[in-house]
């Protein structure tokens, strides 16, 4: 039965019992009246009838007229209250019926006395009158008594009534007591435990109504929360970032088993201790100077040094926040000692590499300035090079040519035969210095070349007159023209022929029948040369070596100048230098395409020195 | 028609006079820079061939002087030099000198260039 029943129900049985009590006593008064009005009849007949006596034997002594003229007022007043008197009780009725006889009786007297003057008829008069005080003081007194009874039964009504509502509040208070306000205060007292921290408490199986409802579903909450708080707790406990709550003064008020194997001191001594205790002496920083911001809601994350226990330092990046509605601070400690130990070292050996990397420059400095100094010392041998040995070579070949024509005297066929092989050696050795001069001129980057515009069908021209002869007399076909275009271009013209030349010189010499083709074509930005043989061409693994120093192949040829092994090298070096290409196409048996690009002068009148 | 040759190779002096008289020259030389200029004034050759690499001055600063000096100017001058380089033939053009002969030259062509030079 749920509480508004009960309530309900209290309240009926109230109505109830007011509406019978207010009966009764509704009837209580009604009879209360009634007896009055009787008693107020009784007290009226015994004083008329007193009277009546009274007046009567004055009247039987002074036989005055006044005194008859009362008797018979008094007479007719009391007939008129007897008559009109009423009675409940039979006893009361039987003695007014008396009263009421022997008022009669006395009229008739009366009526014979006056005539007669009779003391008999006097002395019934009286006895008559007697009767009827005393019927009236009977009625009187059977009138009090019920009305004592009365009286006394009010009372008990009273007594009954005032006991059946003390009962009933009582009950009512019990009820109250034990079905509101004890499990209201239990409840109470239950959420008070709770709000202190003791998740423990439950309301218990109450009653089947509101409040037994109110604390089942306090108990269920109770249940969630102390879930809740275990599942945070276990959480916490297991989280391998060290926690602690500290107060005002920096005391910890909490602390997590994690902090303390990061502390080395046990959970119950660090909770009499201060968080500046762990902070160590040197510690330049200390959490609780930042108390009043991060209380303000302003989060800070450190990273600082703690002292353990055992007087060995740990790394703790330390994030503070504010405990809400607190004056408390939660501070959270992850370890990073390990990390901060990588980052001292990885800084060690930063260090240590800047100082090694520094030494390393200087001993580059130091190496580069030798392979300057190198440098000049090769160069100056190699403008020794060329002047010493060429000098020397000038009188050589000139004294043997002079003997060779024949001006220092007659010369035998034999003679001229020896001064011929002198001269060609001496030919193919300053062609050897003049190769080795350019390449070094080349590798060192000092190539001198005069740039100006020219027209390359001049030099593929020039070229192919100059070679006109040889080419003949190997009964090659010396093409060109129609693929050759005037184009202008901007490089170092004699260079540029010397190429053409070495090209279609080293062509004609490797090739043994066939033709020679020569093509200048104009492409976007520049113009393409190429000088194309029939010869027995160049295996693929040798391709690539072309164009290195000192590399020859073909050397069985016989025939012609030996060459120097330096002229692709030294043509590449150009080409390159002009700001074009080289490079070669070749099939075995078939022949070989050497292809090379001159840019295209673009109009600019300046002398760009390639270096 | 006279030549004067200035080398301080005598070597190359003896061959090319012996070239030159060959080839119907009267040949003049010199073996320093300050004697060829002075040869040069005092013989007024049709042509100089002047060494570029002297011991006293060098074959520019002789060709400098030869073009100052009122009797000499007009005489053409032909370099003989290992420079072979067009960057520094370029710069000796400048001071004056008109022709070049790289060396090691040989006789005939010298003498062929000499002949051009000479009819020109």
């Amino acid at each position: 039965m749920n509480l508004q029943k009960k309530v309900f129900i209290t309240a009926i049985s109230f109505l109830l019992i007011s509406g019978i009590f207010a009966f009764i006593s509704l009837y209580i008064v009604s009879e209360v009246n009634e007896t009055t009005t009787e008693l107020d009849s009784a007290v009226a007949i015994a004083v008329k009838s007193v009277s009546l006596d009274h007046l009567f034997i004055n009247y039987y002594i002074d036989r005055s007229e006044k005194t008859r003229q009362a008797w018979l007022k008094n007479y007719q007043d009391l007939s008129r209250i007897i008559s009109l008197a009423k009675f409940d009780q039979q006893e009361e009725r039987d003695l007014l019926k008396s009263a009421a006889g022997s008022c009669a009786r006395i009229g008739q007297l009366y009526q014979v006395f006056s005539l007669s003057q009779d003391r008999a008829h006097a002395l019934a008069v009286v006895e008559e009158s007697r009767k009827i005080i005393v019927s009236a003081f009977k009625l009187r007194q059977s009138n009090a008594r019920y009305m004592i009874t009365l009286h006394k039964n009010s009372m008990m009504f009273v007594i009954l009534a005032v006991v059946i509502v003390v009962v009933i509040l009582a009950g009512n208070l019990f009820l109250i007591i034990f079905r509101i306000v004890r499990p209201v205060i239990e409840l109470s007292k239950g959420v008070e435990l709770v709000g202190s921290g003791d998740l423990d408490y439950r309301a218990g199986n109450l009653a089947d109504d509101e409040i037994g409802n109110l604390a089942r579903v306090f108990d269920a909450m109770t249940d969630n929360l102390q879930k809740s708080a275990l599942r945070h707790r276990t959480i916490l406990r297991s989280v391998v970032d060290g926690f602690c709550i500290v107060d005002v003064e920096g005391r910890f008020s909490e602390v997590s088993k994690s902090l303390s194997s990061m502390t080395g001191y046990t959970e119950q001594e660090l909770l009499t201790m201060r968080l500046r205790d762990l902070e160590g002496h040197q510690s330049r920083t200390s959490v609780m100077a930042c108390f009043k911001d991060v209380l303000a809601g302003d989060p800070v994350c450190y990273e600082l040094q703690y002292q353990r226990k055992d007087g060995t330092v740990v790394d703790l990046e330390t994030s503070v926040q504010n405990l809400q509605d607190e004056e408390k601070l939660v501070i959270f400690f992850h370890d990073i000692t390990v990390r901060k130990k990588n980052e001292r070292e990885l800084s060690d050996y930063r260090l240590h590499l800047e100082a090694m990397v520094k030494e390393r420059t200087q001993a580059l400095e130091e190496a580069n300035k030798e392979l300057v100094r190198l440098s000049q010392v090769k160069s100056d041998f190699v403008s020794m090079v060329s002047h010493e040995l060429r000098t020397p070579l000038t009188p050589i070949r000139e004294a043997m040519s002079l003997m060779y024509d024949g001006i220092a005297g007659e010369v035998s066929e034999k003679q001229r035969h020896f001064l011929d092989i002198g001269l060609r050696n001496i030919d193919r050795l300053s062609r050897l210095i003049n190769d080795l001069l350019d390449i070094s001129r080349i590798e060192a980057g000092r190539l001198d070349l005069v740039f100006e515009p020219f027209d390359i069908a001049e030099i593929v021209k020039s070229a192919a007159a100059t070679f006109a002869l040889l080419a003949e007399k190997k009964g090659l076909n010396l093409s060109f023209g129609e693929c050759v275009v005037s184009a202008l271009v901007h490089g170092d013209k004699d260079k540029t022929a010397e190429v053409f030349a070495n090209l279609l010189g080293n062509a004609i010499k490797f090739t043994e029948k066939g033709s020679i083709t020569l093509c200048a074509k104009e492409k976007p930005g520049f113009v393409e040369c190429s000088v194309a043989d029939t010869g027995k061409g160049i295996s693929p693994q040798n391709l690539d070596r072309l164009f290195q120093k000192f590399e020859q192949f073909n050397r069985s040829v016989a025939d012609g100048e030996k060459g120097t092994g330096l002229g692709l090298a030294i043509s590449k070096g150009i080409i390159e230098a002009q700001g074009g290409r080289i490079w070669v196409q070749s099939i075995m048996d078939k022949g070989s395409v050497f292809f090379f690009t001159i840019p295209l002068y673009n109009g600019e009148g300046d002398k760009k020195e390639a270096v | 028609m006279k030549i004067l040759v200035i080398d301080d190779e005598h070597d190359i002096l003896d061959t090319v006079s012996a070239r030159l008289t060959a080839g119907g020259y009267a040949v003049v030389t010199a073996d320093t820079g300050e004697g060829g200029f002075a040869k040069a004034v005092a013989e007024k050759p049709d042509l100089i061939l002047l060494d570029v690499m002297l011991p006293d001055i060098d074959g520019g600063m002789v060709a400098s002087k030869l073009r100052a000096n009122a009797v000499t100017r007009k005489i053409p001058v032909v370099f003989l030099t290992c420079i072979v380089s067009g960057k520094e033939m370029e710069g000796r053009e400048k001071i004056g000198g008109n022709f070049f002969i790289a060396k090691p030259f040989k006789g005939d062509e010298l003498l062929a260039k000499v002949q051009e030079i000479l009819e020109e």
